[in-house]
């Protein structure tokens, strides 16, 4: 994974401890954030299941395994809160503003190429995109293709075998580029689609 | 390699290969094939931009702050326990004292008068114990059975 912060060393007793807290967890506030933002495609229940999950990560920090991967440990807290609080994420997916994926593509299609999109247009794409692809495949595509993680390391993240996390990878990596070409019909056309 | 083969490739294919590298049937079409290379580069640079626009996100400005709060809120913490340093400190002083100079008044009778000794032993005191020792009555729990603990 990119910038992957150093694996923890469990020093941790059996209580909150500050120290490890500080070293182990604070350098993951921003990545806690945004693996937030990919599950609930929300900025402000974002904001609430990045809170929860430190303060979680705190509690528990002495449960931390030593030969583990902090961020497989926050990302399993991340999920699990992010579940509770959004409750049944087949409902919140049916949430999805369907004018968002017209107006994001239509931001696409207007500049004609991803360079001239401002920051704002660009993420109202990606969530847009995303609102496409089931829970699975947005969060391995995610992990493995933005974050740049190993699918086997995406895989232990999610806690489901390899073999299915490539699967879904593959599933949403078509469905996302299919809606890129779209953008692009003169280079779809060569590629047969 | 066909364009159309080469097609349903690019659309599974890892980032890695579609920017060339390695050496597989896929990146040697795209080396070879301008279109097919152009359509790569379109997914790379899309994808790319989506990432970088993740990469700058961040928590609200409150996020700290909250953090810092609600972390003090947590049983354990030890900015709680900081908090009541200053009335569990002269607790602990008192309770020092006290186990400091009970013994020396315990040498001193001889026998205990210990809170722990049932009422009827604590109102006729009939132990003597050997010179230099103390003794300590401990209720078991169970009437007919008391410990006397020499020390």
């Amino acid at each position: 994974m990119r910038d992957e912060p150093e694996r923890a060393v469990d020093e941790g007793g059996g209580s909150p401890d500050p120290a490890l807290f500080d070293k182990l967890v604070r350098p993951f506030y921003q990545r806690i954030y945004r693996w937030a933002l990919v599950m609930t495609r929300d900025p402000d229940d974002a904001d609430d299941v990045t809170q929860e999950t430190v303060i979680r990560a705190y509690r528990h920090i002495a449960t931390f395994r030593k030969e583990g991967r902090v961020s497989t440990w926050l990302y399993r807290i991340t999920r699990n809160v992010a579940m509770e609080m959004m409750g049944n994420p087949r409902k919140q997916r049916e949430r999805s503003d369907e004018r968002a994926i017209e107006n994001a593509a239509g931001s696409l299609r207007t500049d004609g190429s991803e360079g001239g999109l401002d920051h704002q247009q660009l993420l109202r794409i990606v969530h847009a995109f995303f609102g496409e692809l089931s829970d699975r495949q947005r969060e391995v595509f995610d992990l493995v293709d933005l974050q740049g993680c190993e699918p086997i390391e995406a895989a232990e993240m999610l806690e489901i075998d390899a073999a299915t996390a490539r699967t879904h990878l593959f599933r949403a990596r078509r469905l996302i580029r299919k809606r890129i070409m779209e953008h692009h019909p003169e280079l779809a056309e060569v590629l047969g689609r | 390699m066909k364009c159309e083969e080469a097609g349903e490739l690019i659309f599974e294919a890892d980032l890695e290969e579609l920017g060339m590298g390695g050496d597989s049937p896929l990146t040697g079409h795209l080396r070879e094939c301008g279109e097919c290379r152009q359509a790569a580069e379109v997914i790379l640079g899309t994808e790319s931009a989506f990432a970088a626009a993740f990469d700058s996100l961040a928590p609200g400005r409150s996020f700290e702050e909250s953090v810092v709060t609600a972390i003090s809120a947590v049983p354990g913490s030890s900015r709680r326990r900081l908090r009541a340093l200053p009335v569990l400190l002269p607790l602990a002083a008192a309770a020092a004292l006290f186990l400091l100079i009970f013994p020396l008044w315990n040498r001193e009778v001889g026998v205990v008068r210990d809170p722990f000794v049932p009422a009827l032993l604590a109102e006729a005191p009939a132990l003597r114990t050997p010179s230099e020792r103390s003794a300590m009555i401990l209720d078991s729990g169970d009437p007919d059975y008391q410990i006397i603990w020499l020390f």
